[in-house]
Parts: structure tokens; C-alpha cells; sequence
């Protein structure tokens, strides 16, 4: 394996962030610290690959000590294996160090800690371009690029995307290349360019469909611009071509997560439709089966805001109370207020307690269909008391 | 009706339908439950709602290569350290070596089944031993 020089050392800043913002000592603290040292370890790997100067046995001491102080867990673990396979490399060019990283960062991508994970990709991608690891670069830039975007780092995010593109198609990795592009989209819409995205996204449908069966990962590819392409309809206020959009991402996703995030946008754009009845029944679905726990809590939000449009005192009444004891990112905090503070004016005024949407009749019944099978099928799943 | 409590739970991830199907029949014949998907996001999805005995994993996955798929699968289920087999269609050294690393099977695509089926028996033989004598 050859192995290339360059720069080793990198300053952590988001560990060394989130170790200010949280109490010394805590599990969160211990967790960045434990995750701080490992990354600190593997600079020094990088530095001494091919010298065999050993790391000091006061640096491996703190590294295992912080690492056992970590509340077990998979990301214990996965830490753990960061240490084991820097360990196992030392002095020499590794494999199993770059997929160690990869599998370190997933985790933090899955609990939501952006920043951290960013630094983790980025710390792998020092790592690949140095052992000559290119094969998975192109992926590694497209979930550093999603890190950034979610960090609101919108810059770092397109340039991470535009790499992420320019590798793919360099070794024809198509379906990397449209999803650089679908993640540059979402960061022009964040950047309040809706028209720039659109256009972005029906390009990609537009060149990822016809191959989709005959390409592994066109369907996704094609799912995930159909949902975000949606999202833009929605923020435009056209929710019956965002249905039909997000009816398409229905079909396609593959994967369950992705499955209970487009139900729940569906769900919404029914509620905006007036569809009372088919908005709640979707969005009890995704309440009762989301893995991830910000959607639950966003789904629950929905449901009070659902019960709230439907004149459901009661009904919104318990889901306040439930919500109320929960800890709520400021977004679910900011629709909560505003949540409590429309029920309050609706329900404090004796004459408008009754007031329901008015019915929707314009939405093609395949689609009321295919929500309903949707639905069904996920009740199968985890039936809905 | 099948006791299930018995049964050892497989998790098989592989993008291709046909290899999903063929393994999924050969496997639930031989007594054990299979859920298959095709991507490493729907198998991360499962790896945090199910218990399983045993990965058969592809390394070529959209999403995901399967080495880190199977590390991400032993920080949620530590147990399942040391039990996949990987299916590859590559046979470059670096493969090998990247695979070697985990310690675990591995199988050439176009694979025998009988001996898919005895890879993931080894894996699984201690698990039965342990059933039996409980």
C-alpha cells in the first residue's frame, strides 16, 4: 500500500466545542472526550505510518481509561474499535482503521451529533487520501456534506457535495454523483433559492428514473429527490403536486426510516389539504413506529396540531400534556408554543370549538389509497393501540 | 404453528432481489427466520429492533460497504462479533485483506448454497448447542 504525506494534525474543533457546552463529567462529556482522544490517536498514527515511533504509554493509559468511562453502548464500542485498529496499525498503512472511522461517524450521524460526525469524515478522509483508501471517498465527502448541511454550515456543505460529485464521476459511480447533486439542491432551497433546487432535483429524476431497476440505488436515488422536491411544493404552499411527489418517494424508498419520514411529510400535506381523517390515521402510524426519536416527538406535534384543527379539546389536551414532559429540540419547542398558543385562542373562545377544515374532494383516489395500504401495512408491523 | 423462540434469526443484506429471494428460501427451509434488505440504512433500522444470530452480507451495498456495516452491527450486537459471512464479487487483494480483517467467511459470488448453508451452520452450531442444552 503506498502511502502518501500530508498534513496529520487537525484541532477537533467540534469535539473541543461540545466539551465546553456540556457539564465535565457527564455521559455526553465523557462520550466527546473518549471520542476526542481516539480521533487524537489516529492523528498520530497518520504521522508516524511508515517511523514506528510507538505512541507514549501515558497517551495509551488516558486513551483506554477514557474510552472504559463511556456508558456502554454501541458507541462505546464503536470507539473502542477506532482505538483497537489504530493500535493494530501502528507504524504501518491499514484497512480496517478507515472502516473503524466510517463506522464510528454512522453511529454519531444516526444519534444527530452533526458536528462530531463531520469531524470524524473528516478525519477519515485525511485518513483515505494518505493510504490511498480513494475507493471510498466519494462517499465519505457526500456525509460530510450532509454533516455540514445539518450543522447549517451551508458553504463547507456544497463544497463537500461538489467533491463528492467531481470523485463520482471520475470513476462513474453514478449514483453517488446524483446524490452529490440532490444534496446540493437541499442546500440552495436552504439558502432560500426554492427555483435553483427544483430545477436540480427534476434533473436528477429526470436522469436517475429510467434506469431505476436496472442501477442499484436508482430507486433510492429517485425516492430522495422525489421527497425533497416535495418539500419545496410543500413550503410553496402546492400541496396537491407535493402529494403526488411524495406518493412517487412512497413507492420507491426501500429503506424504513426513509419510508416513516415521507409518511409523515404525506401525512402533513393531507392536513393541509383538509383531509383531517387521513392526515391523523398516517401520522398515528409514524408516532407508534418511528425509530427515530425526533420524529416520534414530530409526529406526536403534528397529531396535537391534527386534534387542535379538528376542534378535539380532549384529544389535544393529552397530547400537550405528553409533549410537555418531553425534552424538545427549539424547532418541535417553536411548533409547541405555537401549537399551545392557537388551541388557546381557538378553545378559549366558546363559538369556534367546533371548527373543523373544510373537506378536501380534489385528491385522486389512488393516491387516498395508497396512504391508506401504506398505513396498513405499517399497522401490521407495530400495531397501533 | 412454528415456536419461534427457537429459531435463530438471520440477516441477510444484499441489493439483489434474486440472491435476497434464493437466500431467504434456502435459509427458512433449513429452520431459521430471515429478514432481507437491500440497503445498509433498512438493515440498521432492524440491527436496532431485532435480535439476530447471524449477518450474510454483501460488500458491495449502495449505501454502505458491508465491513462497516458489520462493525456498525457489532457496536449494536456485540454478540455478533466473528458471526457473518460476507458474499463479494471481487476478488482483488485488497478486498481479501479488507475482509481477512474481520475475521469472518467469506464467499465468491456465484456462491454454492450447501456451502453458504454450512458457513452459516458453523457460525450458528455453538447457538443450537447452547438451545439444546438450556
Amino acid at each position: 500500500m503506498n502511502v502518501r504525506t500530508g498534513p496529520h494534525t487537525a484541532l477537533h474543533t467540534p469535539y473541543l466545542a461540545a466539551l465546553a457546552s456540556q457539564a465535565e463529567g457527564s455521559s455526553g462529556w465523557l462520550a466527546c472526550h473518549a471520542g476526542l482522544l481516539a480521533l487524537r490517536l489516529v492523528d498520530q498514527w497518520m504521522g508516524t505510518v511508515g517511523s514506528g515511533a510507538a505512541p507514549a504509554v501515558e497517551q495509551l493509559d488516558a486513551v483506554h481509561e477514557a474510552v472504559d468511562a463511556v456508558e456502554p453502548g454501541p458507541l462505546q464500542l464503536l470507539m473502542q474499535g477506532v482505538v483497537d485498529a489504530t493500535l493494530a496499525a501502528w507504524g504501518r498503512a491499514n484497512i480496517g482503521l478507515g472502516t473503524a472511522l466510517l463506522a464510528y461517524g454512522r453511529r454519531l450521524h444516526h444519534e444527530g451529533a452533526w458536528p462530531l460526525a463531520s469531524d470524524v469524515y473528516e478525519t477519515f478522509i485525511r485518513y483515505a487520501r494518505m493510504v490511498g483508501d480513494d475507493e471510498r471517498l466519494p462517499d465519505a465527502y457526500l456525509r460530510l456534506g450532509l454533516a455540514f448541511r445539518r450543522r447549517e454550515d451551508l458553504g463547507a456543505a456544497l463544497g463537500a457535495y461538489a467533491t463528492a460529485g467531481a470523485l463520482a464521476t471520475a470513476v462513474g459511480d453514478r449514483r453517488v454523483a446524483w446524490l452529490a447533486r440532490v444534496g446540493a439542491a437541499n442546500v440552495e432551497r436552504q439558502r432560500g433559492d426554492p427555483d435553483a433546487a427544483a430545477a436540480a432535483l427534476d434533473a436528477v429524476i429526470a436522469e436517475a428514473a429510467p434506469v431505476v431497476g436496472n442501477l442499484p440505488g436508482a430507486d433510492d436515488v429517485v425516492a430522495r429527490a422525489s421527497h425533497d422536491r416535495a418539500i419545496i411544493e410543500i413550503d410553496a404552499g402546492r400541496f396537491e403536486d407535493a402529494v403526488v411527489l411524495l406518493h412517487r418517494a412512497l413507492e420507491r424508498y426501500t429503506d424504513t426510516r426513509r419510508r416513516q419520514r415521507v409518511l409523515h411529510d404525506l401525512a402533513l400535506a393531507f392536513v393541509e389539504l383538509g383531509m383531517l381523517d387521513v392526515g391523523r390515521d398516517a401520522l398515528q402510524v409514524v408516532s407508534a413506529t418511528a425509530e427515530e426519536p425526533y420524529l416520534r416527538l414530530l409526529a406526536d406535534s403534528n397529531l396535537m396540531w391534527v386534534a387542535v384543527l379538528a376542534g378535539q379539546e380532549t384529544v389535544y389536551e393529552r397530547y400537550r400534556r405528553a409533549l410537555a414532559e418531553e425534552s424538545l429540540t427549539d424547532e418541535l419547542a417553536v411548533a409547541y408554543a405555537t401549537c399551545v398558543d392557537e388551541a388557546e385562542r381557538r378553545f378559549g373562545a366558546a363559538v369556534d370549538i367546533a371548527r373543523v377544515m373544510p373537506a378536501w374532494d380534489g385528491a385522486p383516489p389512488p393516491l387516498v389509497a395508497h396512504v391508506a395500504n401504506a398505513v396498513r401495512e405499517m399497522r401490521a408491523v407495530v400495531p397501533v393501540g | 404453528m412454528t415456536d419461534e423462540s427457537h429459531q435463530l434469526r438471520v440477516l441477510v443484506v444484499d441489493d439483489e432481489e434474486a440472491i435476497g429471494r434464493a437466500l431467504r428460501l434456502l435459509l427458512t427451509r433449513a429452520g431459521y427466520i430471515v429478514d432481507v434488505v437491500r440497503t445498509g440504512a433498512a438493515a440498521e433500522v432492524l440491527l436496532a429492533e431485532r435480535h439476530f444470530d447471524c449477518l450474510v452480507l454483501d460488500y458491495r451495498i449502495p449505501d454502505v460497504r458491508g465491513d462497516e456495516l458489520y462493525l456498525y452491527a457489532v457496536g449494536a450486537q456485540p454478540h455478533l462479533r466473528g458471526r457473518a459471512v460476507f458474499m463479494t464479487g471481487d476478488i482483488t487483494e485488497r478486498v481479501h485483506a479488507t475482509l481477512d480483517e474481520t475475521g469472518c467467511d467469506r464467499m465468491e459470488k456465484p456462491f454454492d448454497v450447501h456451502a453458504m448453508l454450512l458457513a452459516i451452520g458453523r457460525i450458528t452450531a455453538g447457538l443450537r448447542q447452547q438451545d439444546a442444552a438450556g
